[in-house]
């Protein structure tokens, strides 16, 4: 799938991820993911995957993913990530 | 070296001495040797000329004459809580005076307590002790290790225990003190700066080598009401303010208005009523955050209902328990620290209202504390294992966030302790297979009630057999642990160095827990 | 089934407390708590947590957008994660008829059995009011009816206003017409909070008119509803 532009999803709030999917010309997903240090030490490796498991799955190859993360469970990571790719065809 | 309940804990830790391990709630329950110390006295007036006077001109001055100097201890208490001017105030003038090496035993920090970590960085203070620590900064410089011994976190009985006993040695206490004469009579509930009772200094007052206060409220010879009496204080100093009133107490705490605080709430009060606690007689204690005082207003409801009146209220004292208490639903209050103002009125007007000590409240080297009658308990936690263990230290990620407070003193003294919170926080489940820091052993936790499922200690087989009709939300621990990670999924474990920044004793003086820092 | 419970479909929050307040069913709403620029979104929310989550004996319901405004897309891609009803709101004989044909088709595409998934009209214009029982013969998926009164006073032109007589012919015709049918049927939700006495009169006022249940606007409510339509 072939992104033309930055799409932005989710929220700042509580329990939900902000995520912003952008074009890159390098290949591969570039993951930034940022939040309460308490989430990231047990969790961030679980939200990276999950994050370049969705793009994938949506059919991404080349991405530049920015996360900013606030307790969000896996289903709004997935949602999150997914409507932030569609936003960016 | 594995303590009981399988901690990893040194047999010597560097800069806290040699470790006794804990071996049980109520393994320790012995005759004890009180320390002794050494007291000046204070010069008397003779019929010619007139005795010493106590009160000085500064805090500087009152650093010089206790002959302060590197290495000694200082102690604070925390009854102005976030709004606490008089160990920054102090610690300033030890500063200052290029004293060093100094260990710090507050009964608690809070984040009005920030310039001490400076102080940590440039070596004046060098050890700490608290019985509570807000989240903040001096929290995090712990954390961060810069202290270097480890902090030693004690709960409100085991520091009066450690005071009496020699193991906390104070060499100055400076008190706070909203009411005081020239002469060194103290009250906590009177003044601009009032706060309430001052329970938690009284040990300090009687085993420190030197005591004094320091008031923005001098009042006229003598004061009254009288807390801690003059024939404990060595110097009075005025200064124009001890506090800001507005961090010092709340103006109100009331009861949460979040549908799933009172949905726990009321989970909680069923499990008393149903297990039998809800009686003529009945002695009762909370925290007091919001969905404890929901608890509160649960039971309230029960006791009304029944008819039946208390025997007391515990802990810290808040509008809610006043009510309660003239409302006829309890027969006293015994106090430990007000938070809002209508506590504070309360504890200097009625004398149903009483104060009581931390040792009194809690210790359990004496003749027995207050918490040996208490019959239900409302706790809270930061995480909880399947043990039923509790952490109110660290976070999960091994962040400093608090101290035992009262919780280890009351969930072992009370018949019933009732665990409230919700099973997720953000992502965290509050459940894990083992918790990061223990703070109360889980024989002392009898009951777990989330928003999500209750779980009961299987050593309770009394409460499980009162509960089997029950239609609460019953379960096994380990299948409310499993609901809580299927939703959050299972956290990586964190990594942790070698250093130890900080000791978590049990109020009984063993080592329960260590806190490492995180990597 | 006595209390449905609107939950905002777009709130993470929300939706994993949802099932804590003991209501009987859950409504994820997509029409009124979601602004437009995130109704894709939180399609794609929905879709991911409703297989996400352990429901028990609740039911699982979306309220969609009106069939002019998006409600198909609401079917087709919050669908995906199966709930058991849509609620469609300014339902008529005709819009119920898309939506029936919307659904069938979201049925076959994701192999879910043909029929398993129901229709709950939310009756507020004016002419649904007044031709209610045709409204709900409209499609065979309707099991339950439901009542809102904002449109309703909007079409007629009547201030809004405390006085629950306004509407007590309509919610008596809605109440009827689902009760002849042999259908449960739903009342409006009451949106102030704090104004527990307000809806507690409007509980038992609904009740008395043969609702046999009512929609919770916050979780708050669900005890008092639950207790009112026992």
């Amino acid at each position: 799938m072939k992104l033309t532009k930055t799409g932005e999803a989710g929220a700042a709030d509580s329990g939900d991820i902000l995520v912003s999917v952008a074009p890159a010309e390098e290949p591969g997903i570039q993951i930034e993911l940022s939040g309460k240090s308490v989430i990231l030490k047990q969790f961030g490796r679980q939200i990276r995957e999950l994050l370049q498991k969705t793009a994938a799955e949506c059919g991404v190859e080349n991405a530049r993913i920015t996360a900013k993360d606030n307790g969000a469970l896996d289903f709004t990571i997935k949602a999150r990530v997914r409507a932030a790719i569609q936003r960016a065809v | 070296m594995k303590n009981v309940i399988g901690r990893d804990i040194p047999e010597y830790i560097e800069g806290y001495g040699e470790v006794r391990p804990f071996k049980g709630a109520y393994a320790s329950i012995d005759s004890r040797t009180r320390t002794t110390i050494t007291r000046r006295s204070v010069k008397p007036g003779n019929k010619l000329e007139p005795g010493e006077t106590k009160l000085l001109a500064s805090i500087e001055e009152a650093v010089k004459k206790t002959g302060l100097k590197d290495g000694m201890t200082v102690s604070f208490h925390h009854h102005l809580r976030n709004g606490d001017y008089v160990t920054n105030m102090v610690m300033k003038v030890i500063a200052d005076l290029g004293i060093k090496d100094i260990h710090v035993a507050a009964t608690g920090i809070f984040a009005c307590h920030e310039p001490l970590v400076e102080y940590i960085k440039s070596g004046v203070i060098t050890g700490m002790s608290v019985n509570y620590i807000s989240p903040g900064p001096v929290a995090k410089a712990i954390t961060k290790g810069l202290l270097p011994k480890p902090a030693v976190f004690r709960s409100h009985g085991g520091r009066p225990r450690a005071v009496e006993a020699g193991d906390l040695h104070v060499d100055v206490a400076f008190i706070a003190a909203p009411c005081c004469d020239n002469y060194g009579n103290i009250n906590g509930t009177q003044g601009k700066s009032a706060c309430g009772v001052l329970s938690y200094i009284y040990p300090d007052a009687q085993y420190a080598d030197q005591v004094v206060a320091v008031t923005d409220n001098l009042v006229p010879y003598p004061a009254c009401p009288i807390e801690i009496t003059q024939d404990f204080v060595d110097y009075v100093v005025q200064v124009d303010s001890i506090g800001d009133p507005n961090g010092i107490v709340s103006g109100t705490t009331r009861v949460t208005s979040d549908p799933i605080g009172l949905k726990i709430a009321a989970a909680a009060a069923e499990l008393i009523d149903a297990t039998g606690y809800i009686r003529e007689g009945m002695s009762f204690q909370t925290g007091a955050g919001g969905t404890s005082l929901a608890v509160a207003a649960e039971v309230k409801k029960r006791m009304q209902a029944k008819g039946v009146v208390g025997s007391f209220g515990a802990g810290g004292i808040t509008a809610y328990f006043v009510e309660m208490l003239n409302e006829g639903l309890f027969r006293a209050l015994f106090d430990v620290q007000d938070f809002d103002l209508v506590s504070v009125a309360s504890a200097g007007s009625n004398p149903k209202h009483m104060a009581m000590s931390g040792s009194l409240y809690g210790n359990p080297h004496n003749c027995g504390p207050v918490v040996n009658n208490l019959d239900i308990m409302i706790l809270g936690a930061t995480e909880i294992d399947t043990d039923f263990n509790v952490n109110v230290v660290t976070g999960s990620d091994g962040t400093i966030m608090g101290a035992s407070g009262g919780h280890n003193d009351t969930a072992a003294g009370s018949k019933i302790s009732i665990v409230v919170t919700n099973l997720l926080k953000g992502r965290l489940c509050v459940l894990r297979d083992q918790v990061t820091t223990v703070t109360s052993p889980g024989e002392t936790i009898d009951a777990l009630v989330t928003d999500r499922g209750i779980a009961i200690n299987p050593r309770r087989t009394d409460l499980l057999e009162k509960l089997k009709d029950s239609n609460l939300p019953i379960m096994d621990i380990h299948e409310l642990k499993a609901i809580g990670e299927k939703l959050a999924g299972k956290p990586d474990p964190v990594e942790y160095t070698d250093r130890i920044v900080g000791v978590v004793e049990y109020r009984d003086g063993t080592v329960i827990d260590v806190v490492r820092q995180p990597r | 089934m006595k209390s449905i419970l609107l939950i905002n479909g777009n709130d993470p929050k929300a939706l994993l407390n949802a099932t804590l307040y003991g209501a009987d069913a859950l409504a994820y709403d997509l029409h009124e708590s979601v602004d437009e620029a995130n109704k894709d979104a939180a399609r794609l929310l929905l879709q991911e947590a409703l297989p996400f989550f352990d429901y028990g004996g609740a039911g699982v319901f979306v309220r969609i957008n009106p069939m002019a405004e998006g409600g198909a897309d609401d079917i087709a891609v919050a669908g995906k994660g199966k709930p058991q009803a849509f609620i469609l709101p300014r339902a008529d004989v005709q819009s119920l008829a898309q939506a029936d044909a919307a659904i069938a088709a979201l049925e076959a595409e994701n192999g879910f059995a043909a029929g398993s998934i129901k229709l709950l009209p939310v009756i507020e214009s004016v002419a649904s009011v007044e031709n209610a029982a045709a409204v709900i013969a409209a499609s065979s998926r309707i099991t339950a009816v439901i009542f809102s009164a904002a449109t309703f006073l909007q079409e007629l032109g009547a201030p809004v206003s405390a006085d629950t007589a306004q509407l007590l012919y309509a919610r008596s015709k809605v109440a009827l017409s689902a009760r002849a049918a042999g259908l449960p049927v739903f009342d409006r939700p009451w949106a102030d909070a704090k104004d527990k006495a307000g809806f507690e009169a409007d509980a038992r006022l609904a009740r008395s008119l043969g609702f046999t249940g009512k929609l919770a606007a916050n979780g708050g409510q669900v005890p008092l509803i639950n207790e009112i339509f026992a």
